[in-house]
């Protein structure tokens, strides 16, 4: 990770990143508003599967809209990860809470997949009421918990920089 | 003057001492910061969105407002109290902070853009709850919210970089 990290600090785009003072700060808002689109998305996935919230919507129709609003600001979230770690590769690259929030989105976007699936599957009784299963509620629990994980990683990567 | 005092009496009380002192105390207070202001801007854009007529026109406005905003609400206090916990760590620097200046107006604004739309907007929203394209205001007003608060979050991060003094990781 060093050496990739070394190779980063001499690409052309790095030294553009750094030579412009407001990029990286740019860039930070940007991962931090599709953060915001992703955490609520998932978080109404997740609490729509408790009967937390739009309990009079029906499931299909919150899944509808709220995932391709996850996955597109994900895409954002990614993109401008990447130019982060391009901007200051040591910062991240060799940095240990970095390493656990990429296996958390690994397992965030598991367990989101396997949400969206497994809502999608439920039929809801003419008078709309339904019980989800046990099992479904402790996936959307476990869905929202690690998607918070990966936001606190994002910002203790900045406290716990070993350069 | 006065508010210098303020600030200065704010910064020597035990618990932005604590705050200041502690390794960890500061980092685990932004994290939750982040993570309310996140939710507070996402939650916020679902129901300008629809005010846009944007997205969900087949939902009623009222059924997202009195769904959602009680949970906005509640993510804004989290993100205020751990704000303010931040603030009197540091406060006379945060003062005098020009990005953290402009954060607080555009609050402000946010505020008195919400107050015209529930006194000015909302009062007439029978007609045009659903089926029906929103009014110009309230687009103008869903606008005007958007814009503040991605501005909110915005000089939220520039502060880090703004300021010369010891807090922070940047």
């Amino acid at each position: 990770m060093l050496s990739v990290s070394n190779w980063i600090s001499g690409t052309a785009l790095n030294d553009l990143l750094i030579a412009v003072s407001w990029a990286v700060p740019l860039i930070q808002v940007i991962h931090i508003l599709s953060l915001a689109l992703v955490l609520t998305s998932a978080a109404v996935l997740s609490a729509r599967a408790l009967g937390v919230v739009f309990g009079q919507v029906d499931i299909e129709a919150v899944v509808k809209r709220f995932s391709p609003v996850l996955w597109g600001a994900l895409v954002l979230m990614v993109a401008s990860g990447m130019l982060l770690i391009i901007a200051e590769p040591e910062r991240s690259l060799i940095n240990p809470v970095f390493g656990l929030k990429m296996a958390l989105l690994v397992a965030a976007v598991g367990a989101t997949l396997l949400l969206q699936k497994r809502l999608n599957g439920i039929v809801s009784s003419p008078d709309g009421q339904i019980t989800l299963s046990a099992s479904l509620q402790f996936l959307a629990v476990i869905n929202l918990g690690l998607w918070v994980a990966i936001a606190s990683c994002g910002r203790l990567i900045a406290y716990y920089s070993t350069h | 003057m006065a508010f210098e005092g303020i600030a200065q009496w704010l910064q020597n009380t035990l618990l932005a001492q604590f705050i200041a002192g502690s390794a960890w105390a500061f980092p685990a207070i932004e994290t939750v910061h982040v993570i309310a202001i996140a939710l507070v801007v996402g939650s916020i854009s679902i129901v300008d969105l629809r005010l846009l007529d944007v997205s969900w026109k087949t939902h009623r406005v009222t059924d997202l407002t009195q769904e959602i905003l009680p949970w906005t609400w509640g993510f804004f206090i989290v993100a205020v109290i751990t704000g303010l916990l931040m603030f009197i760590s540091d406060a006379a620097s945060y003062a005098l902070n020009f990005a953290f200046q402009i954060k607080l107006l555009l609050l402000a604004l946010a505020g008195a853009n919400m107050l015209v739309f529930h006194m000015l907007i909302e009062p007439g929203i029978d007609s045009w709850d659903i089926n029906r394209s929103t009014p110009a205001s309230a687009r103008i007003a869903a606008g005007l919210s958007l814009t503040f608060w991605i501005g909110v979050v915005t000089y939220g991060r520039w502060i880090a970089f703004t300021t010369t003094d010891n807090f922070g990781p940047l």
